[in-house]
């Protein structure tokens, strides 16, 4: 008996009825359809660069070990270190090596899912470092203890009214649920971590291999502050991220930015290639002048590379992770990312996570998708998620891994001849 | 749909209890081998009814019989051609077999399956049949066409989760149709039909919205038609 998907089912059904999910999602729902459509609108080459970087993107994928070879030649030559990461564990235990070297008592984050998937603060804090997240939304559920929700909104399952609650709780007095202060209190408590922090973690939202530079997609400058301030920088990211070169970086950025928020340009991207420098006196190059003295990145496969290598799931790799596929799911407009996801959400998440930490984990969240195809239309790559979850549900079936209902019905249609089990009377034709 | 097939005056049959699922079911739940299996079986019993065309209602079996029985039985056209119910009205229409009544006047939307258009690219058919409807005002969601929203029912869902499934609906029915202020909503799919009906009664006694139908085009084409 499937005992473990009737526990699911339980939690996602407790979770439709959280009436604050519910407010907080009809909101983010509408919000983000306007305000994709608005950008889209005035964004006439979108489907040219689309295009254009599904091509750049299969084209990376088929020549991604040339690739990562080329960013680690390029970054060493600038005097940053590289690293590649076979497993979750091998990368957090890197990082944690590298931060213990450099005695770091606090480290402060810009958002990162490469993080969240190989569960790097838990390891850090394990080692008596303080972590703080410095994105808004990341900074909101480290206070509320919880995962996040979207891969754009990480607090998205929150309420303005929820987030007040919150911060109240930690300044110790009563905050009202306007943004612009709850932001204002934000902007107050992480200033002094950034200037204090002895090392600043990152991800990447793409990686151009030609000249080693790290893209970095934000509108809150957390993570220009946490990548700049502090004397080490580190960024971790996964393997898929490398394109060729920095205009193919530009145009994924340019692509992922009205997806992810509607925007036709973020406010900030960073363009990191190597640590900070000088020359100005006597030509002699220096390391470390305002930015960090040391930068190092962490290229994670944990998977990746079986996912490359399997001609059903490929394409998964060639995803930019914009969160559009998300935001306009009908599925996660009724329970959000919380329940349904392990560390990466929805249905693309659940490719993800068959790689990333197992079958096992991937099971449930296959078994919440109506397989409808809003994602494809939506997705700027037309990543064919709703096949891959039947793919994904094949194996799941090979493995044992399904709902008894699966089974029922598999069982109805090859007996009976319809999935519901019931011998129809026909006679009246 | 007998009744229309009457009306034009074709010779059709039925398989009664000889008919099969399709075996999308199959698909969508991971079972590629019983699907090939069911599916070699289902080609052999309609080929011994030596037909030139069969017609489905349903969208999940038009793109079962069109995307996946060739893929899997490795052919490039099955010995049959088949068609959606849609298609069948629409070329009717047009060739002047199926005409209208003076019919009410109505004021409906159109719901798109995610096996008709999304996945088989069948948007306009549809909605060229339901305009050329006398009386009938034909209004679009904003959530339509590729952007339609799932009544919820897909993907082997409402066995697996009915209430989430049932949720999808309302929200469908609740966001999406209701502030058009129609009297129907229409579609092309048994299984949203089904899922619909859920959502629009559930929205009608618990959210206090009015009471708005859920047909398939069929009904409606055939309750308006000679």
């Amino acid at each position: 008996m499937s005992l473990w998907f009737d526990s699911y089912r339980e939690a996602l059904t407790k979770e439709m009825e959280n009436e604050v999910l519910k407010v907080a999602l009809e909101r983010f729902t509408r919000t983000y359809w306007n305000n994709r459509n608005k950008a889209l609108r005035r964004l006439p080459y979108y489907n040219y660069y689309r295009k254009r970087v599904r091509e750049v993107k299969t084209w990376s994928i088929a020549h991604i070990d040339e690739l990562i070879k080329m960013v680690k030649e390029n970054l060493e030559a600038l005097g940053g270190t590289f690293y590649l990461a076979n497993t979750a564990k091998d990368a957090a235990e890197y990082v944690a090596k590298v931060c213990s070297e450099h005695n770091a008592k606090l480290i402060v984050k810009s958002k990162s899912m490469v993080t969240e998937e190989i569960s790097l603060n838990d390891v850090l804090i394990s080692r008596g470092m303080e972590v703080v997240e410095t994105d808004l939304g990341e900074w909101i559920i480290q206070l509320r203890s919880e995962k996040p929700s979207h891969i754009i909104y990480p607090a998205i399952h929150l309420t303005r009214e929820e987030v007040a609650k919150t911060f109240s709780k930690v300044l110790g007095r009563e905050l009202p649920s306007d943004p612009s202060i709850l932001v204002r209190v934000a902007r107050e408590k992480l200033r002094e971590k950034f200037i204090n922090a002895d090392v600043g973690i990152s991800g990447a939202n793409v990686i151009a291999a030609d000249t080693s530079t790290i893209f970095i997609i934000e509108n809150e400058g957390n993570a220009r502050f946490s990548t700049n301030a502090p004397p080490v920088h580190i960024c971790v990211s996964g393997i898929e991220k490398v394109v060729p070169t920095v205009e193919d970086a530009l145009l994924v950025s340019r692509v992922v930015t009205p997806n992810a928020t509607g925007q036709l340009m973020p406010v900030y991207i960073s363009l990191i290639t190597g640590p900070s420098r000088t020359a100005d006196i006597e030509l002699k190059l220096t390391l470390g002048v305002h930015g960090p003295k040391e930068l190092y990145l962490v290229l994670v496969d944990n998977g990746r590379s079986k996912m490359i290598n399997d001609p059903d799931f490929r394409e998964a790799a060639y995803c930019v992770k914009c969160g559009a596929c998300l935001s306009d799911c009908p599925i996660y407009r009724e329970v959000g990312g919380i329940v349904w996801s392990y560390k990466y959400i929805g249905g693309i998440g659940a490719i993800w996570t068959y790689f990333t930490h197992g079958l096992d984990k991937a099971a449930p969240l296959a078994f919440t998708c109506t397989t409808c195809g809003r994602c494809k239309a939506i997705c700027p790559l037309e990543i064919d998620t709703p096949s891959m979850i039947t793919k994904l549900r094949e194996r799941l079936l090979r493995a044992g891994l399904v709902p008894q209902e699966v089974l029922t019905t598999i069982k109805n249609v090859k007996t009976v001849g319809n999935p519901f089990g019931i011998t129809p009377f026909l006679s009246r034709w | 749909m007998v009744s229309i097939l009457n009306k034009v005056g074709i010779d059709f049959k039925v398989l009664g209890r000889r008919e099969r699922c399709c075996g999308y079911p199959l698909i969508l739940l991971g079972d590629y081998d019983g699907f090939k299996a069911l599916a070699k079986d289902v080609v052999g019993i309609i080929s011994s009814e030596g037909v030139d065309k069969v017609i489905t209602n349903c969208p999940g079996c038009y793109r079962c019989f069109n995307e996946f029985y060739p893929k899997v039985l490795g052919v490039e056209v099955l010995p049959f051609k088949v068609i959606h119910s849609t298609q069948f009205i629409y070329e009717n229409i047009r060739l002047g077999k199926l005409r209208f009544k003076d019919g009410v006047k109505l004021r409906i939307t159109y719901h798109d399956p995610c096996d008709l258009g999304r996945h088989s690219g069948i948007y306009d058919i549809p909605r060229d049949i339901l305009t050329s409807i006398p009386n009938i005002e034909f209004v679009e969601m904003e959530r339509s066409k590729e952007a339609a929203r799932c009544c919820g029912a897909g993907g082997v869902l409402r066995m697996l989760i009915p209430q989430l499934s049932t949720q999808v609906s309302i929200t469908r029915i609740k966001d999406d149709v209701s502030p058009l202020n129609v009297d129907a909503v229409i579609t092309a799919c048994p299984t949203c039909v089904k899922n619909l009906r859920d959502g629009a009664s559930i929205s009608e006694m618990f959210y206090n919205l009015k009471h708005i139908d859920v047909l398939d085009i069929v009904e409606l084409i055939d309750e308006l038609t000679l």
